[in-house]
C-alpha cells in the first residue's frame, strides 16, 4: 500500500513504555553507524526544522553523549544520554533526558530508559525502540514536547475528538 | 491482534481524506452513495479508504432496509491515544531524515 517504510508505535498495556519500530533499506553496519557515530547523529538525530550539535559522546558502556538542540526561534536543551549495556551490533541500552549546558541531568525533569535493538534482514534491518518513562506525567510531558515539533495538522482532529 | 489493529489507527487517521471521511460520519450516517459524491476523488477510492477505516473499527456498516449505511465507530474513536500521534511523527520524522543519509554513507 505504502512504499515507505512505516513507522509503528505502541503504547504497553501496562506501566508506561512506548516502542516503535521501523525498517530500514539499508544493511546493519551502515544502521549501526548511524546510531553510534556523533557526526552521522547529528545529521538525522534532530527533525528539521531543528538540528542538534553533539558537544562529547563516548559509546561505551558508562560512557555518556551530551548534545545541545537547537529550535528555529534560537532556544536551546541540552541533553544527555548514559550507556549503560551495549551488545554491538545488536543492541544497547541508554537512559538520559534533559540537561543543563555542562551536560549535568537536570532534576525535575522527564527522563527515560531505552532499549535499541537492532535485527539484520540483509539488505534491510529492522529497528526497535522501547522507551521507558518513570510515570504518566513524564510520558505525557515527552509527547507534549513532540507535539511542538509537529505541524497543526492534528489540531482539528484533536478538536473533534474532544466534542465527542 | 488488538496491538495491530491499535497501529493501524494511527494509520487511518494520518490521511487527511479519511480524516474528513470521519468528520462526516461524526455528523449523520451516510450511504456509500451520499458519501462518494462528496469527494472530487472516484467512487472506487472513498470506498478504499471506508475499507481502512472499518478494518480498525473506527467506522461500522448497518444495513437499514436495503441500504447500507456508515456510521462512526465513536467508542473507537475515544480510545485513541492522541499523545501518541505527535510522538510517533516526531520519530518518523527522524526516520525519514536517516533514510535520506543512510544512501550516503
Amino acid at each position: 500500500m505504502i512504499t515507505a517504510n512505516e513507522t509503528k508505535i505502541s503504547k504497553a498495556a501496562e506501566g508506561y513504555s512506548v516502542t516503535i519500530t521501523r525498517d530500514f533499506n539499508a544493511p546493519l553496519a551502515k544502521i549501526w553507524r548511524a546510531w553510534t557515530e556523533p557526526e552521522l547523529l547529528d545529521k538525522w538525530w534532530a527533525p528539521k526544522p531543528m538540528f542538534i550539535q553533539t558537544q562529547t559522546m563516548d559509546f561505551t558502556v558508562g560512557g555518556k553523549w551530551f548534545f545541545i538542540m537547537n529550535f528555529p526561534d534560537g532556544n536551546k536543551i541540552g541533553f544527555r544520554v548514559n550507556f549503560n549495556e551495549i551488545d554491538p551490533k545488536k543492541s544497547f541500552k541508554s537512559s538520559g533526558g534533559a540537561a543543563d549546558f555542562e551536560g549535568n541531568i537536570a532534576p525535575e525533569t522527564p527522563q527515560m530508559k531505552r532499549v535499541t535493538k537492532f535485527t539484520d534482514n540483509g539488505d534491510t534491518t529492522h529497528v526497535e525502540i522501547e522507551i521507558t518513562f518513570e510515570n504518566e506525567a513524564h510520558m505525557q510531558a515527552v509527547a507534549e514536547g513532540a507535539s511542538k515539533g509537529t505541524a497543526a495538522a492534528f489540531t482539528n482532529l484533536d478538536e473533534f475528538l474532544d466534542e465527542l | 491482534m488488538a496491538q495491530s489493529s491499535r497501529r493501524d489507527v494511527f494509520q487511518a487517521i494520518a490521511d487527511p481524506t479519511r480524516r474528513a471521511i470521519l468528520l462526516l460520519l461524526a455528523v449523520q450516517a451516510m450511504t456509500p452513495n451520499a458519501m462518494a459524491e462528496k469527494f472530487e476523488t472516484s467512487r472506487q477510492a472513498v470506498s478504499k479508504h471506508v475499507q481502512i477505516l472499518s478494518e480498525c473499527e473506527l467506522v461500522r456498516q448497518e444495513q437499514t432496509g436495503r441500504e447500507i449505511y456508515y456510521h462512526l465507530n465513536t467508542t473507537k474513536m475515544k480510545e485513541i491515544d492522541k499523545w501518541l500521534e505527535p510522538f510517533r511523527k516526531l520519530w518518523e520524522d527522524r526516520f525519514n531524515q536517516l533514510d535520506d543519509l543512510l544512501k550516503d554513507i
